[in-house]
């Protein structure tokens, strides 16, 4: 199977947040839920400081942690080989969201369900990109097929194990994350804005 | 509910299994006793556990949707052998009263719940370490279940079967209780010490334990001492004033149920799922 996930280039990355802002309007989310988040980071010390912004969604795993735990089969692998969720299916146990390695699922105590990014599929059948890839004022996240994703950035380092992340062995995450030096440092603190 | 419900849910759910697997026991070892006010409290324990899961669920209705991935996922096969536990448990009650004198099914019925039991509290452990929360993963999540399920099981069988057990050494059902919370205690320490050399996810899990260390504490002192109690009584010579032992069996009984729901708060408590993620 092929699998579909993001790109992100974290060196461009500004953290402006536009993403996760279009996501949250985009799916209608309420205070307390987030599809995509971006988070801020700091390393090392003066005289080598570094900074770094990482933008976090469902990384729409081959190997999926949500999927292999899910007791109804809500969570599945779609034939485009993203990671999806059957609403009808979902009961609301929440053991995704202990299963996912990355805090993607959320659950909505107002439906008693969970929800998560599905890769804006609705846009995504209508060969559009889904909306955090087009709000990115920097083009810094980008959609598609992972080897086509890595064909398009051939000679870039790509990586989908950071130090903040879990690693990737545990979900095989379709991710390919451009990194920036001071993000594969371990002493990374976590700046909140 | 939350993770309440889960406590609930878990630590009754265990302890039915518990006084279940002791009822077992002794109907082989005192084939001449029946023992109703156990099956009682165990049918009763494994009704409110299910209640309970279900209490968690956003859409309590659609639980049945579960089956559907029976055998694949490990949180759908605890949920459908805990349901079929406590139909096994509900069962026994009612063979026990409508049956008394058909002693093989009864034993059958104790020995066929024992087993399903025992697998459902292998199954509620894989749930945990299975996840991607740090603190829950090894071996000490099943030692802890499986103590739980015996020193519970032990000393509530205790309580509810005094009057059947008068006149019997109840020496084993004493060092059980004892073995099982030594057990649980010894096989934290390795657990806590493997957690340091993991990431961050599992060193805040530790700082949160930190943060509570009194409940800790406090969770080793009932625990252990509830243990401790109970070894005098279940010790004691069998002809030995009865009230006496039915108070300290029961003071234990309190010690133990109230550490073992402080060590499972405690179990929630330190949740930390990932490194980084959405929340």
């Amino acid at each position: 199977m092929r699998y579909q996930g993001f790109y992100f280039n974290m060196a461009a990355c500004i953290g402006c947040r536009t993403c996760q802002v279009a996501c949250k309007d985009k799916n209608d989310l309420k205070i307390g839920t987030i599809f995509r988040r971006v988070r801020h980071f700091e390393t090392g010390k003066y005289p080598s400081p570094g900074v770094y912004y990482y933008s976090g969604a469902c990384n729409h795993c081959a190997k999926p942690k949500c999927v292999e735990g899910c007791p109804t089969g809500a969570m599945h692998i779609a034939e485009d080989g993203t990671v999806q969720h059957n609403s009808e299916k979902c009961i609301g146990c929440r053991y995704c969201v202990w299963n996912c390695p990355y805090g993607a699922p959320q659950f909505i105590p107002e439906l008693g369900k969970v929800a998560k990014c599905d890769g804006c599929k609705d846009l995504r059948d209508k060969g559009e990109n889904p909306i955090c890839v087009d709000a990115c004022v920097m083009r810094a996240i980008e959609w598609g097929d992972l080897d086509e994703l890595k064909a398009r950035h051939k000679g870039e380092e790509l990586t989908s194990d950071l130090p903040i992340l879990s690693s990737s062995t545990i979900a095989a995450p379709s991710l390919l994350v451009h990194a920036k030096p001071a993000a594969k440092l371990k002493d990374f603190r976590e700046k909140a804005v | 509910m939350g993770e309440t419900s889960l406590l609930i849910f878990s630590l009754c759910m265990q302890a039915a299994i518990g006084t279940m697997l002791f009822a077992f026991l002794a109907e082989i070892l005192y084939k001449d006793k029946r023992f109703k006010t156990a099956a009682i409290g165990s049918a009763v324990l494994a009704v409110i556990g299910v209640f309970a899961s279900l209490a968690h669920l956003g859409h309590p209705l659609s639980a049945l949707n579960v089956l559907s991935r029976l055998g694949k996922s490990w949180l759908s096969t605890e949920a459908v052998l805990s349901g079929v536990f406590a139909g096994v448990a509900v069962l026994y009650v009612l063979f026990l009263y409508l049956r008394s004198d058909d002693r093989n099914l009864s034993a059958g019925l104790s020995g066929i719940g024992s087993v399903l039991g025992l697998i459902a509290v292998f199954s509620m452990a894989k749930v945990y370490t299975t996840t991607s929360v740090s603190i829950w993963q090894g071996a000490n999540t099943f030692i802890d279940f499986y103590a739980t399920t015996v020193a519970l099981g032990a000393l509530l069988f205790l309580i509810t079967s005094v009057n059947e057990l008068k006149g019997v050494s109840k020496k084993v059902f004493g060092y059980s209780i004892l073995a099982a919370v030594v057990l649980q205690a010894a096989s934290t320490v390795p657990h806590i010490l493997g957690l340091n050399e993991m990431g961050s996810a599992a060193q805040s899990s530790i700082q949160i334990l930190n943060g509570m260390s009194s409940l800790v504490w406090t969770k080793w002192f009932l625990i252990l001492g509830g243990a401790g109690i109970a070894l005098y009584p279940a010790s004691a010579k069998v002809q030995e004033d009865a009230k006496l032992n039915v108070n300290a069996f029961i003071t234990a009984g309190a010690a133990l149920v109230i550490g073992q729901v402080i060590g499972r708060y405690l179990f929630y408590a330190a949740l930390v799922v990932m490194n980084v993620g959405l929340v």
